[in-house]
């Protein structure tokens, strides 16, 4: 089978073969479904936002550059997609962390705690954090993105990323040692 | 290495950004130094608790709404081509037409070239330039033989031929300076002085023109005249408007009209 890269699919799809789509979603879905899910705690609004960002990418295909990264120029649109949303819902905000399976135990040692205990805290830690430094440990950790990347999709210097990176690890490591 | 510089370093040496003497440093630093060893050791956990966190499966609805929403906007698309090819029919239709035309200008000036090429570019300008010349000299012969005999429409025809022409010789001129002065149809007369009038650098034309307006009396030539000596600005034609002014015969209008002439002049 013939392998195309992502820039190479988006490309196709910027000159109209929309079937060349199918790939990148495949490819990005889940990632793009987590993003949204970590960040608004919501399945059903994250649903509609996965859905969102694939509209938008076909309707701003024309506007894709070649030279850039396919996966940055699609989180430029997902941010776009969940800044509007949180614009749009104002009123809804205080919902969207609310943890609708996450229960929190008694506190516990962290070498005492099982792997689910572990992980709810530290969602609960993720939750307390300020939505600029959960959107950056989303990116950096979870979405696995290099800082040049980010710097690509945020607009900030590398240098200022980096910071930005280790300034919310630290604000996380805090929420999350305190919990435990 | 200080400890705040340890801990600024922290998640890189974790990550492991961080080599050589800097990474051993580290090493040797966090063995003696409690404060920083709890700090990496926190780090790292966390560091390592945040992979625990693994992405989880949508609902498999997404994919069926992802591929109906991908039907639809290929068929809108479909429609949309469909459509606009139909309006731009006629613009395609114009660009092909453009682009044939310059392939045959292309052609055409390779053959151009070719032709200059072939050296026969000088015969070929002496030849043109000959028959020009044999045709300019018909044309004017004709128009000659016509205004020195024939009748008033003819004449008309010649004076309006030759007023046509670009470089008028001596000859012509004369035979339209005559055509002014004693040709006795007045249309005939018009056409000869707004022939004349195109050549105010010749001195004789300027004469014969100031000459006419002293002595002519139709009134529409008369206006003719007033015009092309305003236009051309002989300060001579200033007397000759003043005595149009001061004749009685002159009727209203010419009189208004060498007035106004006249203002041109002051």
């Amino acid at each position: 089978m013939e392998h195309f890269d992502d820039e190479d699919l988006m490309l196709k799809v910027k000159n109209g073969d929309l079937d060349a789509l199918a790939p990148l979603f495949e490819k990005f879905h889940i990632k793009l479904y987590n993003f949204f899910l970590r960040l608004t705690r919501n399945k059903d609004i994250s649903n509609d936002l996965t859905q969102n960002v694939f509209q938008r990418i076909i309707a701003y295909r024309k506007s894709y550059n070649e030279k850039g990264k396919f996966r940055t120029w699609m989180y430029q649109i997902a941010r776009n997609v969940l800044f509007k949303h949180y614009q749009e819902n104002k009123f809804l905000s205080s919902d969207f962390y609310e943890p609708d399976y996450i229960e929190k135990d008694e506190k516990t040692a962290l070498e005492e705690m099982d792997l689910e205990s572990k992980k709810i805290t530290l969602y609960e830690a993720l939750r307390q954090l300020a939505p600029e430094q959960r959107e950056i440990i989303e990116l950096s950790k979870f979405q696995g993105l290099k800082y040049q990347e980010i710097s690509e999709i945020t607009g900030s210097s590398v240098a200022a990323i980096k910071v930005k990176v280790h300034r919310a690890i630290q604000q996380l490591k805090e929420y999350y040692f305190e919990l435990a | 290495m200080e400890c705040r510089n340890i801990q600024n370093l922290m998640i890189d040496f974790i990550d492991g950004n961080i080599f050589g003497d800097r990474k051993e440093q580290i090493e040797e630093h966090l063995l003696v130094c409690k404060k920083c060893r709890d700090e990496h050791m926190k780090v790292k956990q966390l560091q390592d608790d945040l992979k625990l966190i693994e992405d989880e499966v949508p609902r498999e609805e997404m994919k069926s709404n992802f591929y109906s929403m991908l039907e639809q906007e290929k068929k809108q698309l479909n429609e949309n081509k469909i459509s606009r090819e139909k309006y731009h029919e006629t613009k395609h239709l114009g660009r092909n037409f453009m682009k044939y035309a310059a392939i045959t200008i292309a052609l055409l000036s390779i053959g151009f070239l070719l032709g200059q090429q072939m050296q026969l570019r000088n015969t070929n300008q002496e030849e043109i330039a000959l028959l020009k010349q044999e045709l300019n000299e018909m044309q004017q012969n004709f128009s000659m033989a016509s205004l020195t005999n024939s009748t008033a429409s003819q004449r008309l025809k010649a004076v309006n031929t030759i007023s046509d022409q670009i470089k008028p010789d001596d000859k012509m001129i004369y035979t339209l300076i005559n055509t002014l002065k004693n040709y006795d149809n007045v249309n005939v007369k018009m056409a000869a002085a707004n022939a004349l009038a195109k050549y105010p650098e010749n001195k004789k034309v300027r004469d014969v023109l100031i000459e006419s307006l002293q002595n002519e009396e139709d009134p529409a030539l008369q206006i003719t005249l007033i015009g092309i000596l305003t236009q051309i600005q002989d300060k001579r034609a200033k007397n000759a408007l003043q005595n149009i002014l001061q004749n009685d015969n002159t009727i209203p209008v010419v009189k208004q009209q060498a007035e106004e002439g006249l203002k041109v002049f002051i």
